[in-house]
């Protein structure tokens, strides 16, 4: 009984810890307005006075493939969003600079270049799209 | 390799319920077993992943469908390492009598593997890709 009781308690941190992710992970989460940066903006090539989706990737990235689906659709709709990927292997200093831990990260970036949310995980197109007219 | 996505959650929900029930049973035969089935795909590769190939039986046997999405097996697999030496030590403690210990590590890879099947989340993939970028940032 007493080996039952602790593998049950076991199971429910794990559904309690599951619970969790599933509430953080796509959640697109407000951010004080910070500087898209120089570099990041030389390097993807944003144009002036266009806000912006940045999709930051890895090769092993499982959810990616999910992730440009939903960017593609928002800029697709909306138009004049630009959208551009970034792999965290090729250019390690720049997702550093962004502190990027995961794959897919998606940074929101207004027309003045600010970055207003940030999403870890895969972004749902309407809360997206909501965070590009906030 | 590519693998499909649904592959490891499904191996992770037999994981679970293979190592609870050793728990329960404090059976170190069925925990040996497991330990096995970790070292194989770790060792030969997901092809040769014992649930793996269970549960392509299974997309065949009940018309599943394809993939919704593939993934490179590096990190499932660097998973299934971690896994195994887990258990493994877990296993080497309980037979030599520190059944506390042992168990205990058992119980890590249950609720891991528990996440894993019900989320997706896959803790050791994670930990591969941040090897790969610390790995990356050494070089550089």
């Amino acid at each position: 009984m007493n080996d039952v009781l602790i593998l049950s308690v076991v199971l429910a941190v794990a559904v309690a810890a599951a619970m969790v992710w599933q509430r953080l992970n796509g959640r697109v989460v407000e951010v004080e307005h910070l500087d898209l940066g120089a570099r990041t903006r030389d390097l993807v090539g944003v144009p002036a006075g266009l806000p912006a989706l940045l999709l930051f990737t890895t090769p092993t990235c499982r959810d990616c493939a999910a992730a440009r689906a939903v960017l593609s659709a928002v800029s697709g709709r909306g138009g004049g969003v630009f959208v551009a990927e970034i792999d965290v292997a090729t250019h390690p200093a720049i997702a550093r600079e962004h502190k990027v831990l995961r794959a897919p990260t998606v940074l929101v970036v207004d027309a003045a270049d600010a970055i207003r949310a940030r999403v870890s995980g895969v972004p749902d197109a309407a809360d997206l799209e909501q965070a590009l007219a906030a | 390799m590519e693998i499909d996505v649904r592959g490891p959650r499904f191996g992770a929900a037999v994981t679970c319920l293979v190592l609870s029930a050793a728990f329960l049973l404090r059976s170190e035969a069925l925990l040996a077993f497991q330990v096995a089935v970790f070292a194989v795909s770790s060792v030969a590769g997901l092809r040769w992943s014992p649930y793996g190939n269970v549960f392509r039986f299974l997309k065949r046997r009940l018309n599943l469908g394809p993939p919704p999405a593939t993934e490179p097996e590096s990190g499932p697999r660097f998973s299934q390492t971690l896994g195994g030496l887990c258990a493994g030590v877990g296993l080497a403690f309980v037979l030599s009598g520190a059944s506390g210990i042992g168990w205990a590590l058992v119980l890590v890879v249950v609720a891991l593997s528990a996440l894993l099947a019900l989320t997706g989340l896959c803790v050791g993939c994670e930990l591969y890709a941040l090897g790969q970028r610390l790995r990356r940032q050494g070089a550089a």
